[in-house]
């Protein structure tokens, strides 16, 4: 049975002129997840989420949200709250205020919806201080809390947590995990900073010039980050058998040549001579590892550029 | 749109530029008095001083503040009194107040008909219409309002509220001013006739304040929408007009007659007096309606058709 997603895109291209922002783009988001759009400035993050929340068109492909294709969506991307950019927020209301202009829009008129909001993102104590005297941290909650205003049960979130200080990036993570875990949010967030992003995401697309290189869940993405040894051998089966023999089980058959070991790195001339002395030939074997930064450089060609 | 009307109005009410607009605008029909009374003064000096001339009617110094000139083409080649009228940002003391009692109505017809408020609405309506934008709020609301040129819609009764809130305050600051200095000599006579064309004035300055929130919406520039507003109200646009009337009418002979200048906000503007017929206030009613349905629909489907940025 095919996989029902709460978002997918299909082919979807957005072009500016000659200029192709996004390049038949298919992502695929679950119920539940934080999604994690990773790219460098400019690799199409914004063009993206512009679209998927209903505020351009793609020029080629299409998308659908909550099972619907995006011509028929209208009122499913009412179940969509989006923070495109930036806060926007206006800086002589107050917090209060901000919300109160978004819940009339919408319609929301429930008795203490907006200090329940404000308790959420972490701004319950600010007041009648104006938002022009926030911290970037509490524009961005406020964003957030603004974004949350119809109860959405999608959450777009453009680089949030974009120039936020370490304890900023902190409550920000946090008021997004409880979203995500309380409310049964499913969240989709830009971020040109792996490294963040890992910190809370479950699954993760990674976008380059306009183009989506590959779709990993945070297992995959951990997986290939770690440390291991990479054995490659003209029989895995075999080889297997020895390595188990040596008390080792956390190992994983890649593919037909290749297998890696999760565990005693230290021990790869012994697996070595153990594969020597079962007469499997070892093709080669080395340690390993690579930072989560390293891996995207990798996979975008940072390095080289 | 109820609930983006009541948006629109909250954010009217909390809005700084709101309450700057009520006290620039209090504080410019204060000093539009004040150089009304000082430009009397004048005069009456003149009346006193033989071997000098005397027009029929002059202009104040406050005039010159945005650039009003008179223009001379309409009457010579019109030559009725309809169309003797003065572009640009003018308040006109007549010679007939020298000495003599004045009517508040005269006063204020004289300061609304030369579009000093639509010099306020040129500043201060994009300043509002603008902010969503600016601020990037449009961004956050766009996507769960599913039709999106409700968001258009619903900023020009807004704008209507805004351009209530600068008329009152704006006549409410002229009267206590005008009656401060011109004590003894003010006729605080409201006639029927006088609300009816200053209601009149007020569907006419609500015109231009969704004319000029269209261009703020279609251009999302606050400086375009500002510029091209206080061009309008000075009249310097206007000769573009007379220029295009003039190819109109090279072009097609049987147009000879026809005044492109007659369908412009200025001209009704600067025509409706107190003076005017029910015919003439009907015409500049329409006139009125067509400038808001067409702000409306224009708007409407840029909103709808374009990308929000």
């Amino acid at each position: 049975m095919e996989k029902e997603w709460l978002l997918e895109t299909s082919q979807m291209t957005k072009q500016y002129g000659k200029h192709k922002a996004v390049d038949r783009v298919n992502l695929h988001v679950t119920q539940g997840a934080i999604y994690g759009l990773i790219g460098r400035n400019g690799a199409g993050k914004t063009t993206i989420l512009r679209m998927i929340s209903g505020l351009a068109s793609p020029t080629q492909g299409d998308y659908t949200i909550f099972g619907k294709a995006s011509g028929q969506a209208a009122m499913e991307r009412t179940r969509v709250g989006a923070l495109i950019e930036e806060p926007g927020i206006y800086p002589d209301m107050t917090a209060r205020q901000n919300l109160k202009v978004k819940c009339l829009a919408l319609g929301v008129r429930r008795e203490g919806y907006i200090e329940e909001l404000l308790q959420t993102v972490g701004l319950a104590d600010t007041g009648k201080k104006k938002a022009s005297n926030f911290s970037l941290g509490m524009r961005q909650r406020l964003g957030i809390a603004l974004a949350l205003v119809g109860d959405p049960d999608l959450l777009i979130l453009d680089e949030p947590i974009n120039g936020l200080d370490p304890q900023g990036f902190v409550e920000v993570r946090e008021t997004l995990m409880k979203l995500n875990k309380e409310k049964h949010i499913t969240i989709v967030i830009s971020s040109h900073i792996l490294e963040e992003l890992s910190k809370f995401a479950t699954h993760y697309g990674i976008i380059h010039n306009g183009t989506l290189l590959e779709e990993l869940t945070r297992e995959d993405l951990l997986e290939k980050c770690c440390e291991r040894i990479e054995l490659k051998t003209n029989d895995t089966g075999r080889a297997c058998t020895v390595i188990e023999t040596m008390g080792i089980r956390n190992y994983q058959v890649k593919d037909e040549y290749t297998i890696h070991i999760f565990e005693r790195l230290e021990d790869s001339g012994d697996i070595t001579m153990a594969l020597a002395k079962a007469d499997v030939k070892v093709l080669g074997i080395a340690v390993s590892s690579e930072s989560l930064e390293e891996y995207f450089l990798n996979l975008t060609g940072g390095g080289r550029s | 749109m109820m609930r983006l009307i009541k948006m629109e109005l909250y954010r009217l009410v909390h809005a700084i530029s709101t309450r700057v607009m009520i006290i620039v605008v209090a504080g410019v029909a204060v000093l539009m008095s004040f150089a009304l009374r000082m430009d009397l003064n004048m005069m009456e000096a003149e009346q006193k001083t033989p071997g000098q001339e005397t027009g029929t009617e002059s202009q104040v110094p406050a005039e010159s503040f945005a650039s009003g000139f008179s223009d001379g083409w309409a009457s010579a080649e019109e030559g009725s009194t309809e169309d003797d009228f003065t572009f640009g940002v003018t308040a006109q003391a007549d010679e007939s107040w020298i000495g003599n009692d004045m009517k508040v109505g005269d006063i204020l017809m004289s300061e609304l008909q030369g579009c000093l408020l639509v010099v306020f609405i040129a500043i201060f309506v994009p300043l509002f219409v603008n902010a969503e934008q600016k601020r990037g709020y449009i961004k956050n609301i766009a996507g769960q309002i599913p039709r999106r040129e409700m968001l258009a819609l619903s900023k020009l009764p807004a704008v209507a509220v805004q351009v209530f809130i600068l008329f009152v305050v704006f006549m409410i600051a002229n009267l206590v001013s005008d009656a401060i200095f011109f004590r003894g000599r003010i006729v605080l006579k409201f006639t029927g006739a006088l609300f009816r064309t200053l209601g009149m004035q007020y569907v006419l300055h609500a015109a231009w304040g969704c004319l000029i929130a269209l261009f703020t919406m279609v251009t999302r520039s606050t400086a375009f929408a500002m510029t091209t507003g206080i061009l309008l109200a000075s009249g310097i646009v206007e000769m573009l007009i007379m220029y295009l009337n003039r190819v109109i009418c090279s072009l097609l002979p049987s147009a000879e007659q026809f005044n492109l200048m007659r369908y412009t906000l200025n001209y009704a503007t600067e025509a409706m007096t107190v003076q005017s017929t029910l015919w003439q206030i009907g015409g500049f009613l329409t006139l009125a309606l067509v400038y808001i349905a067409a702000s409306a629909v224009i708007a409407g489907i840029v909103y709808r058709k374009r990308d929000v940025r």
